[in-house]
């Protein structure tokens, strides 16, 4: 029976069951096709390569935590994993019409929350801040403060209708002409101001503090920044592990 | 100790011999040596020449063997280098395939080529589409490298080939040579040279056949990925809001995803300079797909300045940042500094 390039190569992957008749087909399709002999030739590598591979000792705690996630707390855990699994219904928007009201203020609060949430997170220093604040213990007000602040708001109000001390020296011209200097002063202080603010260099917002740290090795990263960079770069990051387990050779050089 | 210093005249010597060979122009044709400055550059080729270029990297049906060098770090004498071969496939339709042939540098036993060889099968797509040398859009592309043809016709893996250079106008710190078919306009040669003129890669066909790939050939297959809707947060589709980069100057949005990858949900975001690609990743403080996945050990996902890791590979920078549970990640032929913009960019 002739087998296509594709059936041969599911028969190599599959070699475990293939049967004596097969393998005669399957060496001579190989015979007879370069391609198919080379893919088996890798395949053959791979096989190799996964069966020298160091074997992995389970760690002694293993069975132990094995035994313990089948105790109860864990499946409650799992039963409570499994029910957000499922997913979550939408309410539907006439639900909240017809019992919450369109204007019902309670609806505007998870807004509220996610916006103060959403601060939070932006300024985490300025909130861990505040929270430990909040903790310091709060000193009780001495007596002497209170009688003095009693005492200040017993006292009867008595208002001045005179004018500021300066005004009240100048005559009534002297008067007007001051306050008239004092609008033009601000009037030219606040264009200068103005002016000054529309061809200043563009501040912006403070540089947002970062803490960089310099990794060599791509385990270092997520595992998906290690994938990117090793797709990226053209599997450079397999070096440093490759150099590692290579035989002794003169230095490489630029491409032969 | 007079021995040592003879010897060390005969390597400064013999150096000097293959700094003039190199100068000259000497080596094969294969061992892209000369400096990307002694190029003679011929007016740009015209658009029709370009869109060709780069409508052939999947628009050509071709099976074939290239071999790809990179430098690796430097080392002390710069002679640090990966370099293997590969079997490629395309069927002009957007399907293709790559398989490791052979690991060349360094030389390792053969259990250990075979499994960097299954790391490189796992990320063909990536090679494929990222690592290769492209031009993914033409006018992008001018607006961010200067094109020259160098005058000079090469003949890689029988072809008859011109060749272009492609040198980035922002800080002028890479250039591109690429060989091309004449006939049919693929891309069989490319050197990367940096800032310094040295060169940091290259990739060079040994052979090549145009035709479509034999019928039961194995093709790349993607992951499923859900594409993202532009200018919104995507909170319903990813689960938390999406935090887009405001600032990526000189890099065009080309493609918007969802994936699902590492335990977590990720919004993929890719730009491209016109030839070479942008990352931009995010996973949010509920991307969590298991409750087994967690934030890297050692660092507070929850308090604290973000914490960014950097790490360089060839030509290539990448970011990893957490910050209040969500993970970023950025990737790209720039420099610690630019990522960092961008990051900030979408922090704030």
């Amino acid at each position: 029976m002739l087998y296509s390039c594709q059936e041969i190569r599911d028969r190599l992957i599959e070699r475990a069951v293939v049967t004596a008749a097969h393998e005669v087909d399957v060496a001579t399709h190989l015979a007879g096709c370069a391609e198919c002999a080379g893919y088996a030739r890798r395949a053959a590598g791979l096989l190799r390569g996964f069966g020298e591979l160091e074997r992995l000792v389970p760690p002694a705690e293993l069975p132990g935590r094995v035994v313990a996630a089948c105790h109860e707390g864990y499946l409650q855990d799992r039963a409570v994993a499994a029910l957000e699994a499922i997913g979550r219904l939408e309410m539907p928007e006439e639900f909240e019409f017809t019992h919450l009201g369109e204007h019902d203020p309670r609806r505007a609060s998870p807004a509220e929350l996610e916006a103060r949430i959403d601060a939070d997170l932006r300024d985490p220093q300025g909130q861990l801040q505040r929270r430990f604040a909040m903790r310091l213990e709060r000193l009780a007000v001495p007596a002497e403060l209170d009688a003095r602040v009693a005492a200040e708001l017993a006292r009867p109000v008595t208002r001045s209708t005179a004018p500021a001390p300066l005004l009240r020296l100048a005559p009534q011209p002297a008067r007007r002409l001051a306050l008239m200097a004092a609008g033009i002063a601000a009037l030219f202080g606040g264009a200068w101001l103005v002016v000054r603010g529309s061809f200043a260099p563009p501040t912006g917002e403070p540089e947002l503090a970062l803490h960089v740290e310099y990794v060599d090795s791509p385990a270092e990263l997520g595992p998906m920044a290690a994938l990117l960079l090793g797709g990226l770069s053209g599997g450079i990051t397999e070096y440093e592990t490759l150099a590692r387990a290579a035989e002794p050779q003169p230095p490489a050089g630029e491409p032969r | 100790m007079r021995l040592a210093t003879g010897m060390r005249l005969a390597c400064a010597a013999l150096g000097s011999c293959a700094l003039l060979l190199t100068a000259c122009g000497g080596g094969s044709s294969g061992g892209a040596t000369s400096a990307p400055q002694q190029i003679v550059q011929l007016p740009p080729p015209p658009a029709s020449i370009l869109n060709a270029i780069a409508a052939a990297h999947e628009g050509v049906a071709y099976s074939g063997r290239r071999t790809l060098w990179y430098r690796v770090g430097g080392g002390k004498s710069g002679t640090q280098a990966l370099s293997y071969s590969e079997d490629v496939l395309s069927d002009g339709a957007g399907r293709f395939a790559i398989d490791l042939h052979d690991l060349v540098v360094p030389v390792v036993h053969p259990s250990e080529e075979d499994v960097f060889g299954l790391l490189q099968k796992s990320r063909e797509g990536f090679a494929f589409r990222f690592r290769d040398f492209r031009i993914r859009d033409v006018t992008r592309m001018l607006q961010s490298y200067t094109v020259h043809g160098t005058g000079q016709v090469k003949t890689v893996a029988g072809r008859v080939c011109a060749q272009y250079s492609f040198q980035k106008l922002a800080l002028q710190d890479r250039t591109y040579l690429v060989s091309v078919d004449n006939a049919t306009s693929l891309v069989l040669a490319v050197e990367e040279y940096d800032r310094q003129g040295r060169l940091a890669a290259s990739m060079t066909f040994d052979r090549i056949l145009y035709a479509a790939p034999a019928a039961g050939s194995g093709y790349h297959t993607d992951l499923p990925a859900t594409a993202l809707v532009p200018n919104t947060d995507n909170h319903a589709l990813l689960g938390f809001p999406l935090r887009r980069p405001t600032l990526v100057s000189g890099y065009d949005l080309v493609q918007q995803e969802r994936i699902d990858a590492g335990g977590r949900v990720w919004a993929r975001l890719v730009y491209h300079d016109g030839i070479e690609p942008l990352f931009f990743l995010h996973s949010g403080r509920v991307g969590h797909l298991s409750a087994t996945s967690s934030a890297p050990a050692g660092i507070d996902p929850l308090a604290g300045v973000p914490t960014v890791r950097v790490s360089r590979a060839g030509s290539w920078t990448i970011a990893h940042c957490t910050h209040a549970g969500s993970e970023y990640v950025l990737a790209g032929k720039v420099g610690e500094r630019e990522l960092l913009a961008i990051l900030r960019s979408a922090l704030h």
